[in-house]
């Protein structure tokens, strides 16, 4: 009996280990590197939409800094009923502007009138100057001598160019 | 051997690879920011230093501010059959360079340079915009002639219409700011002056001329005039001097009037001369005293004409004050003999009767006699119309001595008279 018992007691240690140390080594080094690749890949893209945003909000901001609108000069053309005003916005700076609208007190004058050599929305390459001509006779009231004009234009990336003039119609 | 046994190394390194790529993406990916953040300071930079360069950029138009001369005709380019040629005039008042883009004109009269020249398109009524060009064109400047240099003293601009376009006023037309002209920079300033130029004085003004006038002051009656009164110097004067019992005060650079009336060459009297001739020698009474003249100058901003004839109620100078006894600082003077002796205007004078017609935007001179056997008070012009601005007074005397053919002047007996002597 006794014989017996110690044969048991001897076989037990050597059965502990659920795997190998290899095959455990291996699982290790497989779940660390796993787990290293999902993190270097959420922070990879982490990174890349910041970089990315950054680099488009950097660029676009530099690009409206480099837009340099001027107006230069205004004249009122008003023959008739007619009630036109002539704009001449030049591009001073170092990036091309894309003129999308025109106000004039508060309203929107999207499409300009005959006789201008620009009607928005219009390109003005760097040193050009266009010359719109607005029809503000739908303004209400009636505009009238002595009035004022708040004029805006206002460029895709968002700079404006404006300008007050006070209203002359000749034999008013 | 050990690193076989303990295989710690490899789980370190592998760490350490791993905590240095996190590492390394987040450092470039904040360098790549941070370039992108530089780029824009730059161009930032950049854009602040343009406006800095804008804005100390500073034109401004110097006498005779535009030159314009009929035979100063072009031929080239595609100037056909010819081109009017102007010069602008321009200082750089900044030191740095500026580059002119553009010139615009607008017109607020529509009378051509020779006031009525047949086939002449006049002005530019509906807003001239001059570009510039290599070679004469209508309607350009010249490209070679746009930059002013830092500093630079009257420059000149030139430019051309067609041969049929002419500017208000090209030539003297006794008017001013017929036309507004601005002048556009490439940094996108805009400068603008106003042409012909508005005269800042009565000196300025193109009918007048300076000459040596010489006022004689005769006798000693009661009150009479006394010579210690004359200042040793004064403005625009030389003092007095006595020649041959005569006091004479001499006024080497006095203005006058160039072109001759029936009133003789006008003078513009020294203030303190006027003061001495009111306060000393008016009050004796008596014929034989040298004319003075109030001139008035006044300004036609009315959108149409105006027409100036003796009758014009609002010539008369009326005056307030019946008493000898002026308030102190007042301009002290005799009453009015007549409504209106005549008028100045482009270059001429006319006799009061005859109508002028006063452009918009001109100014014209209107000469009052003074009666010298009158009351003493305050000159004030009443019933003026609305749209002609008061601009100056003056007063003025003729260039008649005793003997002279104005019946105001006639004696040579005066006792305390008054006289502009070319002799004294």
């Amino acid at each position: 009996m006794k014989s017996r018992l110690k044969r048991v007691n001897r076989r037990r240690p050597k059965h502990t280990l659920a795997v190998s140390t290899v095959i455990a080594n291996m699982m290790m080094i497989t779940i660390t590197l796993g787990l290293a690749a999902i993190l270097i890949a959420w922070t990879g893209s982490t990174y890349g939409l910041f970089t990315s945003g950054s680099q488009i909000f950097y660029t676009q901001r530099g690009q409206a800094m480099q837009e340099r609108l001027t107006i230069e000069n205004t004249f009122f053309n008003t023959t008739g009923t007619n009630r036109r005003l002539l704009i001449f916005v030049r591009n001073d700076g170092a990036e091309e502007a894309n003129i999308v609208a025109i106000y004039i007190n508060g309203i929107n004058f999207g499409t300009t009138g005959s006789g201008g050599s620009c009607n928005v929305p219009v390109t003005i390459p760097v040193g050009n100057v266009c010359e719109f001509n607005v029809n503000f006779q739908s303004l209400s009231p009636s505009p009238k001598t002595g009035d004022t004009l708040y004029v805006i234009v206002a460029s895709a990336r968002g700079n404006r160019a404006t300008y007050t003039v006070r209203i002359y119609i000749p034999g008013t | 051997m050990r690193i076989w046994r303990k295989r710690r190394a490899v789980s370190s390194m592998i760490g350490g690879i791993i905590v240095l790529t996190l590492f390394l993406s987040a450092l470039s990916v904040m360098v790549f920011i941070s370039q992108q953040y530089d780029t824009y300071q730059s161009t930032v930079e950049t854009m602040n230093h343009n406006d800095i360069n804008a804005f100390s950029e500073n034109l401004m138009a110097v006498y005779p501010g535009l030159y314009f001369n009929s035979n100063q005709t072009v031929t080239q380019g595609t100037c056909n059959p010819y081109c009017y040629q102007y010069v602008l005039y321009i200082s750089n008042e900044a030191a740095i360079g500026t580059q002119i883009t553009r010139i615009y004109i607008n017109s607020t009269d529509t009378r051509p340079y020779s006031q009525g020249a047949a086939g002449q398109t006049v002005g530019c009524g509906n807003l001239c915009s001059f570009d510039s060009s290599s070679a004469p064109q209508p309607f350009h400047f010249l490209a070679s002639s746009a930059f002013v240099n830092p500093s630079e003293f009257s420059h000149q601009v030139i430019f051309y219409t067609n041969n049929t376009y002419t500017l208000p006023c090209s030539q003297a037309c006794g008017a001013y700011g017929l036309n507004s002209i601005a002048v556009v920079t490439s940094r996108g300033r805009v400068f603008s002056f106003q042409w012909p130029f508005p005269p800042t004085g009565v000196s300025t003004v193109s009918y007048l001329t300076t000459g040596v006038m010489q006022i004689a002051y005769l006798g000693s009656g009661n009150p009479g005039y006394a010579s210690t009164n004359e200042p040793a110097a004064v403005s625009r004067g030389s003092g007095g001097t006595s020649v041959a019992g005569i006091y004479c005060h001499s006024e080497p650079n006095a203005t006058k009037v160039a072109t001759g009336s029936a009133y003789g060459t006008l003078w513009f009297v020294n203030p303190w001369a006027t003061l001495t001739i009111f306060k000393d020698a008016f009050p004796l009474s008596g014929a034989n005293h040298t004319q003075i003249f109030v001139v008035v100058e006044v300004t036609n901003n009315q959108g149409g004409p105006i027409v100036i004839t003796r009758g014009n109620m609002w010539l008369q100078l009326t005056v307030p004050q019946t008493q000898n006894n002026p308030s102190p600082g007042s301009m002290v003077i005799l009453t009015i003999g007549g409504p209106l002796v005549g008028t100045y205007y482009n270059g001429a004078f006319t006799i009061a009767g005859s109508q002028t017609t006063v452009a918009s935007l001109t100014s014209v001179l209107l000469v009052y006699r003074i009666n010298i056997w009158s009351w003493v008070g305050n000159i004030q012009i009443s019933q003026v119309p609305s749209g002609v601005t008061f601009s100056g007074m003056a007063t003025m005397t003729n260039d008649q001595e005793g003997g002279g053919t104005t019946a105001y002047f006639s004696g040579t007996s005066a006792l305390d008279g008054l006289y502009v002597k070319s002799g004294c």
